[in-house]
């Protein structure tokens, strides 16, 4: 495969509803749309100007936002195309939640897809007095699953004349419309109930339901002809091998917004990688119109920047020092080496975290602007100001978080006293060495400092979590050797938090030898 | 095309028409953002961090410093900061806008608007039976979080004392069709469970009681915090009517347990306040004909290239706001490149 030609396609990846809706989205901006349909189910309704590659599965992607060269499997045949970004649009995996003890599926207990389908499918509908809808009941449910959960209530109440119950621990009402959806299933008569102890007794002729109404503190038994059980939605089972695939992360559950809060409402870990509706996090018809409506929006603003600005090279390699180990391809959160013959550091891709050239062992990379030499300079430079009774620190600071924090306090701000500071782009390049260089000037240096971003908020994704390993690993050499490790610290901030980190800096420096 | 700065006129400087206005900036166009308050950020600029324990939240509030950065740099967007909209009047195709500066008046017309007014929170003292204004310690989740992002610490406001029996009250102004607010404010479970949290884990010896209706899914972080919620909060199902004064400036309230009214107290007391339509969309309103959707916040109407972004179009935390703007940006975009 080869690399360096800019194709503006979009692969959009999916067959269902969220495909449908990105690839006419991007089409209507003019923008050239591929569809990867895992199915092989024409629609009759596809978007014109879009090629959409039925049963097709993406097996291998190489390069970069704007150059992406993709394999692709379709009707028995493996082949290659090109594409500028990639959309994971996969529709949700539907799954009843866990059924109380004794019930099972069959005619009178069905999950919401299957009842979907009898109560509004071409046979009409049967007659029905009475449904329940139950909901898991542990509180989980979200604005997503319950959308569908009123729609479907209130569908039934209004299209089969029959009442609804449902049951549910925690109405999830969190989404524009919601509300007043819920508001609609009341005034038709619906009942919603908060129940305990829910136990099912399926009958010929109806099926029954025992529990403790939580609010009236009373047992209640109701029948019906019909149970319903909600439905959550789960990742695609596809995802996790795309993932895979294009080496993005995945939250807890398996989506692919991952639990980063610079990458709402559609970014991954790799520039022109993206994703939507229900592959992103479950998603409610708004969240997904949002979704799919900012993607487009990010999608022309990232082929404006690879047109209009100038991309030079952002790490300086040195043959002579590589040893081919593949750190850097292992640890560059954002997917933006290649591997040949050697590693090439593909600069659209690269977000300057500088995290390879801190990992590599045989110290081959220097991130552009931070070239190791004039960084000690910079750290031997700095002189904590002596300040009455006060202790010495020298800290190291991510420049997206604290760095923003110190360079906006004032010079006499308690935060700043006796303190001396340098920024990196990502806490998680600070090396090593540069932190015993600092330990090691007792006469000027009373503590040293890491300041990172908390958890879940860092720009590289994990820079957060190798600065925290990086400082607990020297207390423990500090410890080994004899020497205080109450000396280095690690501390976590945001960019419009200086009140807890002054608390938090003068805590550290008040606990200093 | 040539890209002028008659182009787009953005309403509202906090994180929705920040996100706009630079999104648009990006695209090469040159809009106007007017802000009525002396400084932009909005609401959102005044929201602390509610990271625990080195672990983010999701709350979002560190992004607006993070567009107030980037806005520094860009030299694209014009904005006029201390500027009201004196009224705006159709003008051909597009809207003629006449704008009070501090250096007077200035008349623009503008192809396209964007509303980005924002909301307004819930005033709970247009409900008398709440207490606030009349029971010491009582406040706002709002005044809350200024307290906590301005002193990082938590005391009541009749004395200064560290609250050892705290209580948040949900739903204040919120799915209330009586009150013409049938929505759910959809922020207020996320600010007061995380402020909970923070305060959990800087006071552990507080009591923390929630009153609610229903606790909403407020973010990915939700899953792993609810089930171990209980353990740290009181859980009421209940939104007690009646809140009154007790001897030590304590807040009284009556709960119906059982068949029983039981009377609880706090030292400290958080109506977790509702979003609530500002009172700036009438004239939006009778201006440029916006439509008005359901809930009672303004809709897009985007064939005579007015559009609506973030909290104005209805109650969404800082993240949906701005996912709401930067797909408003494609919007807008769209309109001014005349596509649909």
């Amino acid at each position: 495969m080869k690399l360096g030609e800019y194709d503006k396609t979009v692969l959009v990846i999916g067959g269902g509803p969220t495909a449908w809706e990105m690839s006419r989205s991007l089409a209507q901006d003019g923008i050239p749309v591929m569809v990867a349909a895992p199915d092989d189910a024409e629609r009759a309704d596809m978007p014109s100007g879009v090629e959409w590659i039925l049963g097709a599965q993406v097996t291998d992607v190489i390069g970069q936002v704007g150059d992406f060269a993709v394999w692709l499997k379709a009707g028995g045949k493996r082949f290659e195309r090109r594409a500028g970004a990639i959309i994971l649009a996969l529709d949700a995996n539907r799954q009843p939640g866990v059924l109380p003890a004794g019930a099972a599926f069959g005619e009178r207990i069905r999950a919401m897809t299957e009842a979907e389908d009898v109560l509004f499918g071409r046979q009409g509908h049967p007659s029905l007095r009475r449904v329940i809808v139950l909901d898991r009941l542990d509180g989980l449910s979200t604005a997503a699953s319950h959308e569908r959960l009123l729609r479907f209530a209130v569908r039934v109440q209004e299209e089969c004349n029959a009442t609804v119950y449902v049951l549910t621990s925690q109405v999830k009402v969190a989404s524009i419309g919601l509300e007043i959806l819920y508001g609609r299933l009341r005034d038709g008569g619906g009942l919603v109930v908060k129940p305990d102890a829910v136990q099912v007794e399926t009958g010929d002729d109806a099926v029954r339901i025992r529990f403790r109404d939580t609010v009236l503190d009373e047992d209640v038994v109701l029948e019906a002809d019909m149970l319903v059980a909600a439905e959550d939605e789960a990742p695609s089972p596809e995802l996790e091998r795309l993932a895979g695939v294009l080496r993005i992360e995945r939250d807890k559950q398996g989506f692919l917004q991952a639990d980063n809060v610079l990458r709402r409402p559609c970014l991954t870990n790799r520039r022109g990688v993206l994703s939507v509706g229900s592959s992103a996090a479950p998603s409610t018809q708004w969240d997904t119109e949002q979704g799919v409506t900012a993607a487009t929006a990010e999608i022309r603003e990232l082929y404006r920047w690879i047109e209009e600005e100038d991309h030079p090279d952002t790490i300086l390699y040195n043959r002579d020092f590589c040893a081919f180990c593949l750190t850097c391809f292992r640890v560059c959160p954002h997917g933006a080496i290649h591997f040949t013959d050697r590693p090439n550091f593909l600069p659209l891709a690269c977000q300057r975290c500088g995290l390879c050239a801190a990992a590599c062992p045989g110290e081959a990379l220097e991130l552009v602007g931070y070239e190791k030499e004039t960084f000690f300079k910079t750290l031997s430079s700095l002189k904590p100001l002596d300040v009455e009774g006060s202790k010495r620190i020298v800290a190291i600071a991510c420049t997206k978080s604290a760095g923003r924090v110190l360079n906006a306090a004032p010079a006499d701000a308690e935060i700043r006293k006796g303190l001396a500071w340098v920024e990196v782009q990502c806490a998680g390049t600070i090396r090593t060495t540069s932190l015993l260089r600092l330990l090691a000037r007792p006469g000027l240096v009373d503590g040293v400092l890491v300041l990172a971003c908390h958890n879940g908020n860092c720009r590289s994704g994990t820079g957060t979590v190798v600065a925290k390993n990086l400082v607990e690993s020297i207390k423990v050499l500090l410890r080994a050797i004899g020497a205080d490790p109450g000396r280095i610290g690690y501390i976590s901030t945001a960019a419009n938090d200086e009140v807890e980190l002054a608390r938090q800096i003068t805590a550290f420096r008040d606990g200093l030898r | 095309m040539d890209r002028t700065s008659e182009d787009v006129l953005v309403i509202g400087g906090g994180i929705a028409g920040l996100t706009v206005a630079l999104g648009l900036a990006k695209e090469g166009w040159r809009p106007w953002l007017i802000e009525k308050e002396d400084r932009l950020g909005g609401h959102a600029a005044a929201y602390v961090c509610k990271a625990v324990e080195g672990e983010c939240q999701r709350c979002g509030a560190c992004l607006v410093d993070l567009a107030l950065k980037e806005h520094a740099s860009e030299a694209r967007i014009k904005t006029l900061v201390n500027a009201a909209i004196e009224r705006i009047t159709p003008s051909g195709s597009g809207h003629l806008a006449a704008l009070e500066t501090p250096d007077g008046l200035v008349e623009q017309p503008f192809r396209a608007v964007v509303l980005c007014h924002g909301f307004t929170p819930f005033d709970p003292r247009s409900r008398t039976n709440l207490g606030y204004g009349r029971v010491p310690n009582i406040m706002t989740g709002h005044e809350l979080e200024a307290m906590l992002k301005v002193t990082g610490r938590v005391l009541r406001p009749s004395d200064g004392a560290v609250p050892r029996q705290m209580a948040f009250v949900q739903c204040v102004g919120s799915r209330n069709a009586r009150l013409g607010h049938p929505y759910c404010s959809q922020v207020c479970c996320g600010y007061a469970l995380r402020m909970a949290r923070q305060i959990k884990n800087r006071l552990p010896e507080t009591d923390l009681t929630c009153f609610y209706m229903d606790i909403q899914t407020y973010g990915k972080d939700f899953p792993d915090v609810w089930p171990g919620l209980g353990g740290e909060i009181r859980f009421v199902r209940e939104i007690p009517g009646d809140y009154f004064s007790l001897e030590g400036d304590r807040v009284g309230v009556l709960v119906e347990t059982g068949d029983a009214v039981e009377e609880l107290s706090f030292d400290l007391l958080v109506l977790s306040v509702g979003m609530a339509p500002s009172p700036d969309q009438d004239r939006f309103c009778e201006w440029l004909n916006a439509p008005v959707g359901a809930e009672g916040f303004l809709r897009s109407d985007p064939d005579s290239g007015v559009f609506v972004a973030g909290s104005a179009a209805g109650p969404m935390s800082i993240v949906d706001s701005i996912a709401h703007a930067r797909a408003a940006v494609r919007d807008v975009a769209g309109f001014l490149e005349g596509r649909k």
